[in-house]
């Protein structure tokens, strides 16, 4: 019989290395048996198959049927190329959809990158084929939609990496919702500012981040005491 | 009121449906799609498994246990158990024991049974049953198979009566209306102190495997030696290797923040073992499903450092704490209470699921470091005892608990069964080296 020389116990006669530190078996007097049955099952249960990509793809079949409906019907009765509004937005959806569908672990920061980035594409054909020419729609496209699309998906994707990558209990995370949600908002008063023709011009969005640092901050201290978490605990149990 | 208490019913029948027992309505709602609590006990006989008697030993012995030949159905309000025509086939043994059962596929069983080389391994949905009522039908499996196959000291053909008793079911008897109760209902007793809530625990840091590994390793120690070693402490076999997993964890802990270079003025969170108590001891019952609880050990590692021999009197006192009869009962009663609220009961049955859920995410396994489980000293009749060489149990993977340890001991060796999740085999290691370093000899098997 052979031991580990690392940790002291015996090993099966089977054994190469050791279960417990990986130290290999080294015996002269006694050389691992290759033939032997190994002390448990080497075959793998396979796990059962994965049907989301195929609930994905039955979703990608049932939307193709309005999609033809649409392309059939402006193809046929005209109209300018209003087909592909509804068209977009229903492959928007699926690519909302089919992405958590699709992906084998949950990664919600790619697939929000992704979301926007869909959202600005679809946006974009809406701009280039409005009604009022492509200058027209680019100027609202440039100075709105984009700005707007990424403060909102930043203000997601930053929360969530951060969450994900350092666990925070609830107080702290909704700390940083609160100062996420406030910036946001300066954000997008910021893009409307610059729409409206009189840039950097904050009236209201500043009174919501002010609010939203202050309570951060209540909550922040909050955390950090244990005497008042247990008063708050103590007052405001249910 | 379930059917099977109407006493016009025939004892023979089976049971059209049943309710799940007051321990067991926790195992559906928190399974997910990848894992749900399965538990494994195994016997390993002296010669290798014949796979084609084994299937017909199942299906004599599965119709005296009709609370085993069952599948899971939703209610509106509550989950219940359905009878399941038919018996399950018995397979090859896998690598990755403890999948979750496919609940919604035909036919449905919540339990599997396992052959590999001389092994013959049952494996059960912890809603359909405890280890200690899974070991009856084990046994009763076993001996059915060794009446066929033969085996050291037993020679084929029908075997003696006397083998038969409380803890060896004879297939061919009608099953006792008794062996379907809750026994939870029985002895809760109502009237106890109102829970309060643990703080959380330590969990050790660990590299997540795929979600389909279970890994497996086997320590096998003789248990004079173990005996020894605990009656020089003046504490039991379980009391000793409690307080061994306890220091391994604590020691996990430190090295952990040194290594980590944890801010010091963060307190180091407290080590808690739940150490589950086979019911029946205290309260007498035929019950095969659910009558177990737990005694949790709990060492505050904010406490400052402990040493091994600090722990043990601490982990001692700490169980026989837990042992006592009149605790336990309350603390039944504590779970039972929640059924008996007409409120909750009328609930929807996915409301339910998702508030169970919840609870056990943010109660369950966050206040609980690990779980060491001991079946203790299994016995086999002298007729068939030369044919079976060891018995082991071992617990299915938790959702934040990484690596869990059970345990089952026969004919003087124990077979501590530690299965894991996890990379890393520092909580193994720590725990066997322990009982070498004491004196204690281990031999290790293992699947990684
Ligand atoms: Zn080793």
């Amino acid at each position: 019989m052979s031991y580990c020389v690392n940790c002291g116990v015996e090993l099966d006669r089977t054994a190469a290395c050791c279960a417990l530190c990986g130290t290999e078996v080294c015996n002269p007097s006694q050389p691992v048996d290759m033939t032997a049955p190994k002390p448990f099952p080497e075959e793998m249960q396979p796990p059962p198959p994965n049907n989301r990509p195929l609930i994905a793809g039955l979703l990608a079949a049932l939307l193709s049927l309005p999609v033809l409906v649409c392309l059939v019907t402006n193809l046929v009765f005209g109209g300018g190329a209003w087909s592909v509004y509804p068209i977009g937005g229903i492959v928007l959806f699926w690519v909302l959809t089919a992405g958590p569908l699709l992906s084998r672990k949950p990664r919600p920061v790619p697939l929000i990158a992704l979301d926007a980035f869909a959202v600005l594409v679809y946006l974009f054909v809406i701009a280039a084929l409005g009604g009022q020419g492509l200058i027209v729609g680019l100027h609202w496209y440039l100075r709105l939609a984009l700005p707007i699309v990424v403060v909102v998906a930043a203000a997601t994707l930053f929360p969530v990496a951060y969450l994900r990558r350092y666990r925070a209990d609830g107080l702290v995370t909704s700390a940083i919702l609160f100062v996420d949600a406030g910036l946001a908002l300066v954000g997008i008063e910021l893009a409307l500012s610059f729409f409206a023709g009189h840039p950097f011009q904050l009236s209201w969005s500043w009174i919501v981040l002010i609010s939203c640092l202050a309570m951060s901050v209540a909550l922040l201290i909050i955390d950090r005491s244990p005497h008042l978490l247990a008063e708050l605990r103590r007052r405001l149990h249910v | 009121m379930s059917p099977l208490r109407k006493k016009s019913r025939p004892a023979t029948a089976y049971a059209e449906w049943f309710k799940l027992d007051n321990a067991a309505k926790l195992y559906p709602a928190i399974h997910t799609g990848k894992r749900a609590s399965m538990f494994r006990i195994s016997a390993v006989l002296a010669e290798p498994v014949r796979p084609e008697l084994l299937q017909a030993a199942l299906e004599e012995v599965l119709p005296r246990f009709p609370a085993y030949a069952v599948r899971l159905h939703s209610g509106l309000f509550w989950h219940y158990f359905g009878h399941a025509p038919g018996c399950p086939r018995v397979l090859p043994d896998i690598k990755n024991p403890m999948l979750r059962p496919r609940f919604r596929e035909k036919p449905g069983f919540l339990f599997r049974v396992f052959h590999y080389e001389r092994r013959i391994a049952v494996e059960f949905f912890h809603a359909l049953a405890d280890a200690s009522g899974v070991l009856v039908f084990l046994k009763t499996l076993v001996a059915a198979y060794l009446a066929r196959a033969g085996g050291p000291g037993v020679a084929p053909g029908r075997l003696p009566e006397t083998v038969y008793g409380p803890g060896l079911l004879d297939p061919a008897a009608t099953p006792d209306p008794e062996e379907f109760e809750d026994a939870f209902l029985r002895y809760a007793h109502l009237h106890g102190p109102q829970g309060y809530r643990e703080p959380k625990a330590y969990h050790f840091a660990s590299t997540p495997e795929p979600i389909h590994t279970l890994h497996m390793v086997l320590g096998l120690v003789p248990v004079d030696r173990l005996l020894e070693a605990a009656r020089r402490r003046k504490v039991t076999i379980t009391e000793y290797l409690a307080a061994v997993y306890v220091d391994t964890l604590l020691e996990m802990q430190r090295r952990e923040r040194e290594v980590l270079h944890v801010d010091p003025r963060r307190r180091p969170l407290p080590v808690r073992l739940q150490v589950p108590v086979n019911l029946r001891r205290f309260f007498p019952t035929k019950s095969l499903r659910n009558f177990s609880f737990f005694v949790n050990v709990s060492i505050d590692a904010a406490n400052g450092d402990y040493a091994f021999d600090e722990i043990l009197p601490l982990v001692h006192h700490r169980m026989r704490l837990g042992l006592d009869k009149r605790t336990l009962a309350a603390s039944i009663g504590q779970n039972v209470k929640p059924e008996r609220s007409l409120a909750l009961r009328l609930t929807p049955l996915f409301l339910k699921n998702l508030a169970i859920a919840e609870i056990y995410r943010r109660v369950g396994e966050p206040t609980s470091s690990g779980a060491m489980s001991n079946l203790g000293e299994v016995e086999m009749p002298p007729e068939l005892a030369d044919a079976v060489e060891r018995f082991e149990f071992s617990l299915g993977p938790s959702f934040r608990i990484r690596t869990n340890v059970a345990m089952a001991s026969y004919k003087g060796t124990l077979a501590i069964t530690f299965s894991s999740t996890c990379k890393e085999t520092d909580l193994e290691r720590g725990f066997l080296t322990r009982l070498v370093r004491d004196g204690i000899p281990v031999k290790v098997e293992s699947n990684r």
